[in-house]
């Protein structure tokens, strides 16, 4: 046998090589078609699997993959989908403390290197699956945390509010005296701001995001100055004042800015006595820039301030300085925090709207 | 005149409650811990009405039970707590701590007053007793763990009594114990007792 005729045989070899590798190019690359649609197709639906999982059948169809068959079940919420074609099926399946999955798929063929094709396929789904089951518990859970934070701070208040109107109700009818009657008014008259400010509070906390029609908004002229005076009196800091200025605004947004992050120089004056703290009111063009400094410990988590939710404190709601934040964005104003090389400072930005 | 701290951070509800009973009693008032501390240190006060949820925690009952702690660990006057704070668990641990009682808002006011009524007079009988020589000690013991337990516990909630009634001088405890001042710091030692300052 001489080499030359060898050759045909290489030829041949080499022709049956190269068809293969085409063959397996064209299955795999139909195969990461089929899985970036999937991805797609997840995301649009907003990783929601009562929506996803009925879908995919059409997607799997094209890579020659028959059926499909799930019991998915967490939270109470059950995803089921029997096996309805015979034939050889592969499944995957996960027990976890919270959620089940279990998933197959019935492939048209399962030879050879389809097999592994239809594996992969397999994995990714289920990779999408429990990603979106899992997604889903973590925002349930979320959302009944972030829940029971918000009733537990309207609760607060409102069994504060309960308790206030029964004395106020037993009071008012045990007004003997002229002593009495001036004293109760008295009363009444030094704890009228507070109310006035659990009222804003509350009033802004069940509004969070919601736009105020700017038509009907109440706007009145108000006075910084005494304003910040009041409220540094009410939480009793050691403060200083400097400057004035007016905007035209809704009273109740202004004073719930001011009175959250008043509360947070308050909150930490308690554990740091020695604290002083300075209000600087300037105006700058049509914005009245208002710097909040104190002597005091620096700020955590400078980043997250803002976050809703998100409290360095035991308890806290960490939603104080959030809501502010959102109240002078809607005014067109800013909060930010100002580096400091000791203590803390805030600077607040809000139109003063003179001209409406 | 009995008199009463109200620690009570809201101010609205602070200054009605203070209209309630101030033809009654002589009242002061706290809006945070160091304020109820220097109101403690500076007047002589027979029952505190203390909420649990002060500033900067008003959503826990943690610094309410850290002004308990402080109020029963340093003076005789009863607590009464009105609080928003409703889980078992809170109550539990006031009434262990030694709270007189333990009030849930909203409550009414003739609740509110028959409280301090009680209080007073259990404060009252209670001075009439010791005037007589004879001190009410209150214990916490699990009974299943035999008569050791109840009678260290015992010891230890008697001295501590009387050292607190003699602002903590060992000489003048010792002696109205009857004990050597050597036996006195024995036991200090063995209840791990040591001296608290104001915050």
């Amino acid at each position: 046998m001489t080499i030359e005729s060898i050759y045909p045989f290489f030829i041949f070899a080499g022709l049956v090589i190269i068809g293969v590798l085409i063959y397996i190019r064209y299955l795999t690359r139909k195969a990461i078609r089929s899985v970036l649609e999937l991805f797609d197709l997840n995301t649009q639906l907003d990783y929601d699997l009562h929506r996803f999982l009925p879908e995919v059948i059409r997607v799997l169809k094209k890579i020659n993959i028959d059926d499909l068959f799930y019991d998915v079940l967490y939270l109470n919420t059950a995803l089921i989908n029997e096996k309805t074609i015979h034939g050889n099926a592969l499944e995957k399946d996960i027990q976890r403390v919270d959620y089940r999955i279990k998933i197959g798929i019935v492939p048209r063929h399962s030879r050879g290197e389809q097999y592994y094709l239809n594996m992969i396929v397999l994995e990714i789904l289920f990779f999408l699956v429990e990603m979106d089951v899992l997604l889903r518990i973590k925002v349930i859970h979320e959302a009944f945390y972030k829940f029971s934070k918000l009733q537990t701070f309207i609760l607060h208040d409102a069994k504060n509010l309960a308790q206030f109107i029964e004395f106020l109700s037993y009071n008012v009818r045990h007004l003997e005296t002229s002593e009495r009657q001036e004293r109760f008014i008295s009363y009444l008259k030094e704890t009228l701001p507070a109310q006035s400010r659990r009222g804003a509070a509350i009033i802004n906390f069940l509004e969070m995001e919601k736009e105020t029609d700017i038509e009907t908004a109440h706007k009145i002229t108000i006075d910084i100055k005494a304003l910040l005076e009041n409220l540094a009196n009410h939480y009793r800091l050691n403060c200083t004042v400097t400057g004035e200025g007016s905007i035209v605004a809704e009273e109740y947004k202004v004073l719930s800015i001011f009175d959250n992050v008043l509360k947070n120089v308050y909150d930490k004056s308690l554990s740091e006595p020695d604290l002083t703290c300075h209000l600087d009111i300037a105006a700058t063009g049509d914005s009245l820039r208002i710097e909040i400094s104190d002597t005091g410990s620096p700020i955590k988590d400078n980043a997250r301030l803002f976050e809703p939710f998100y409290s360095t404190k035991r308890g806290g709601l960490g939603i104080g300085l959030f809501q502010a934040k959102n109240i002078a964005d809607a005014m067109k104003g800013n909060i930010r925090v100002l580096p400091q090389a000791t203590g803390a400072a805030f600077e607040i930005t809000l139109p003063t709207h003179k001209e409406e | 005149m009995v008199s009463i701290l109200l620690i009570e951070d809201d101010i609205a509800l602070r200054k009605q409650i203070r209209f309630f009973l101030e033809n009654t009693f002589s009242i002061f008032e706290a809006g945070n811990k160091k304020e109820a501390f220097d109101a403690l240190k500076t007047n002589k006060i027979d029952i505190v009405i203390l909420d649990l949820g002060l500033p900067p925690n008003e959503s826990t009952p943690d610094e309410g039970l850290r002004v308990l702690d402080h109020i029963l660990g340093k003076y005789a006057c009863k607590v009464l707590i009105l609080t928003g704070q409703k889980t078992e668990g809170i109550a539990l641990e006031a009434i262990k701590a030694g709270a007189f009682d333990y009030i849930l808002k909203p409550a009414s006011t003739k609740k509110i007053l028959y409280a301090v009524e009680r209080a007073m007079l259990f404060k009252e009988t209670e001075e009439q007793l010791e005037r007589q020589g004879i001190k009410k000690i209150s214990l916490d013991v699990e009974m299943g763990k035999g008569l050791q337990t109840l009678r260290d516990e015992a010891d230890k909630n008697i001295i501590l009594r009387i050292l607190r009634d003699t602002n903590f001088n060992v000489y003048q405890s010792a002696k109205i114990l009857g004990v050597k001042r050597e036996s006195l710091y024995y036991f200090l030692k063995k209840f791990g007792v040591k001296r608290t300052y104001d915050d």
